[in-house]
């Protein structure tokens, strides 16, 4: 998935987990840049009595790139705390959730949150409250009001909420871990030897299943080189990279006399997400866990997983006569100046369109790159640069955006043309798929724009 | 940043490394001297903490839980967690203690 589960000790940890990360152009609000960070993924939406929260122990922060040398210019750090109301209660709450104050919440959670930037931290919010969980129709009858509640102004034009949602993101895990069979072209799988698979549409995995978001809209002028607003597409400080981290205090011990764990030490970094599916499937199985615990400016060192992807290795083998061209070019082990262009140092001026770039500069960093210069689109397309959509991913992400798609075709070659001219994209590319048109659930059109999540009552039997 | 494997840290067991964890819980203040002392006779080779965290080290009258880790007892390093702050010793001293303590209760 985008990052979900996506590395084994993380896969152990999942509210420090990092799912999902957004970075666009506020739609209706176009001098804001929304940024969403998305963690304790694959929520069962019914997983009571003890529904799903953010760590009180964990220090969740988004960060951006202004500089292109792989470093934090500017942090959002985000702290939490729970508390109980009703200690003596089993339950999530003893009667309707109806507002935020409910005396019938018992399990609560609150957060703070600052800015740091120019080496000086600014408090933001205290004590905001997250909403609960949408446990079902007596329990939290109307629970968009209540979600609503949630969303907080910070002053200066910010605004942040933090709580349960609905997975935006859409994958069909089912077929891409069993050996790559994307069921739209499972009847072209090589298949092992075993008896050939049937083409059919794809399945959304995360139907149905929350997530917890951290969503922040800011003023363009918060994020960027200086302060500066932008004076267009081409201005070198009109692009900026951003990803997401988790970190644990170093120690933790149980503590008899006080029945809680103590955490002490520094923040360690567990998790970090920039770019979707890099620490998924890019990076491999015996690195993720240390991609987790580096920083976006030493991924020179994950370089050559970029330039020779093993996905890309493998789709000619699992789809023999498929991917001809692309065959040819694995063989020859040259770098794939595309990916790494793409995903470590963003796209130069005049490669995709005269008016386009998202380039930070020759440090290669695992960063989500934005241009915010780039207004957001009339007509977006879920294949965002792909599919002619300069405002959508790799441009920054959006939360409809079929990151899977673009970045199987990528993977696939359709982005080797831009840098090697005398290649020739294979014609299967254009249909590369995982079968997925769009996520089950409804986006919505204000912040934070992902969907309203589902209730443990509503859950559907797949 | 530092790449320890937080599992290592909250088992205090390396594979292959003789190690010995102690925690405690000690006045603010005598972490503090107990800290400086350890200085006055011993390198202290670092101390570190993310740069941009908010959370800042404490020492403001509360009673504070100190961990004590040791990697690797032949090295003589001994790494003090304290607040959100980590204090690396050099004293083969207190390590063979230490390491040695922890072998008695093994």
């Amino acid at each position: 998935m985008s990052s979900h589960r996506e590395a084994p000790e993380i896969s152990k940890d999942p509210v420090a987990d990092s799912a999902d990360l957004y970075a666009f152009v506020s739609p209706d609000r176009p001098d804001h840049v929304t940024i969403i960070a998305n963690y304790v993924p694959l929520q069962g939406p019914d997983g009571g009595p003890n529904f799903y929260e953010f760590g009180d122990d964990v220090l969740y922060q988004i960060k951006v790139d202004n500089t292109g040398d792989g470093n934090a210019d500017v942090t959002f750090n985000f702290s939490f705390r729970s508390e109980l109301t009703i200690p003596s209660s089993f339950l999530y709450n003893d009667g309707p959730i109806e507002s935020l104050n409910s005396p019938s919440w018992n399990r609560r959670q609150f957060y703070s949150v600052s800015m740091t930037s120019g080496g000086k931290t600014t408090k933001l919010g205290t004590n905001l409250a997250c909403p609960p969980c949408n446990i079902g129709p007596l329990s939290t009858p109307d629970y968009p009001k209540l979600a609503s509640e949630a969303v907080y102004s910070l002053g200066s034009g910010r605004k942040v909420f933090a709580g349960q949602r609905a997975d935006g993101f859409y994958v069909d895990l089912g077929a891409i871990f069993d050996l790559g069979d994307l069921r739209p072209l499972a009847n072209l799988h090589a298949t092992f030897g075993l008896p050939k698979l049937a083409a059919a549409k794809g399945v959304n995995s995360t139907r149905y299943l929350n997530v917890h978001s951290i969503a922040i809209q800011v003023p363009i002028t918060d994020l960027t080189r200086g302060g500066a607003h932008p004076k267009g597409a081409l201005d070198p400080a009109a692009t900026i990279g951003v990803w997401t981290t988790a970190s644990r205090h170093k120690a933790r011990v149980w503590d008899n006399a006080s029945q809680a764990y103590s955490d002490s030490g520094p923040w360690a970094q567990i998790s970090r997400l920039g770019n979707p599916l890099i620490n998924e499937v890019v990076i491999p199985l015996g690195a993720k866990d240390r991609w987790n615990r580096s920083a976006p400016a030493e991924d020179s060192g994950f370089a050559a997983n970029y330039e020779n992807p093993e996905l890309s290795n493998l789709l000619p083998i699992l789809y023999p006569g498929a991917f001809p061209n692309l065959a040819a070019y694995n063989a020859t082990k040259a770098p794939r100046a595309d990916i790494v262009a793409i995903l470590l140092t963003g796209i130069p001026t005049g490669v995709v369109s005269p008016g386009f770039q998202n380039y930070t500069g020759k440090v290669q960093a695992d960063q989500l790159r934005l241009n915010v210069a780039i207004p957001p689109a009339s007509k977006p397309s879920p294949l965002g640069v792909v599919g002619g959509d300069v405002a959508g991913f790799p441009n920054g992400r959006r939360v409809f955006d079929d990151v899977v798609t673009i970045e199987l075709r990528a993977l696939a070659g359709a982005t080797l043309p831009l840098v090697d001219k005398s290649f020739k994209a294979d014609g299967a590319v254009s249909v590369v798929t995982d079968g997925l048109d769009g996520s089950d659930e409804a986006y919505l059109s204000v912040f934070p724009y992902l969907g309203v999540p589902t209730s443990g009552y509503e859950v559907r039997v797949a | 940043m530092e790449l320890y494997n937080r599992r290592q840290v909250l088992t205090g067991i390396s594979a292959g490394l003789a190690v010995a964890g102690v925690a405690a819980t000690m006045p603010a203040g005598s972490a503090s001297a107990a800290a400086a002392a350890l200085v006055k006779d011993n390198n202290v080779v670092k101390e570190s903490s993310l740069k941009d965290s908010p959370a800042a080290a404490s020492f403001d009258g509360t009673a504070e839980p100190v961990v004590a880790y040791i990697r690797d007892a032949s090295s003589g390093e001994i790494s003090l967690f304290v607040g959100s702050r980590e204090v690396t010793l050099h004293d083969s001293s207190i390590v063979a203690k230490l390491a040695s303590a922890a072998s008695k209760g093994a």
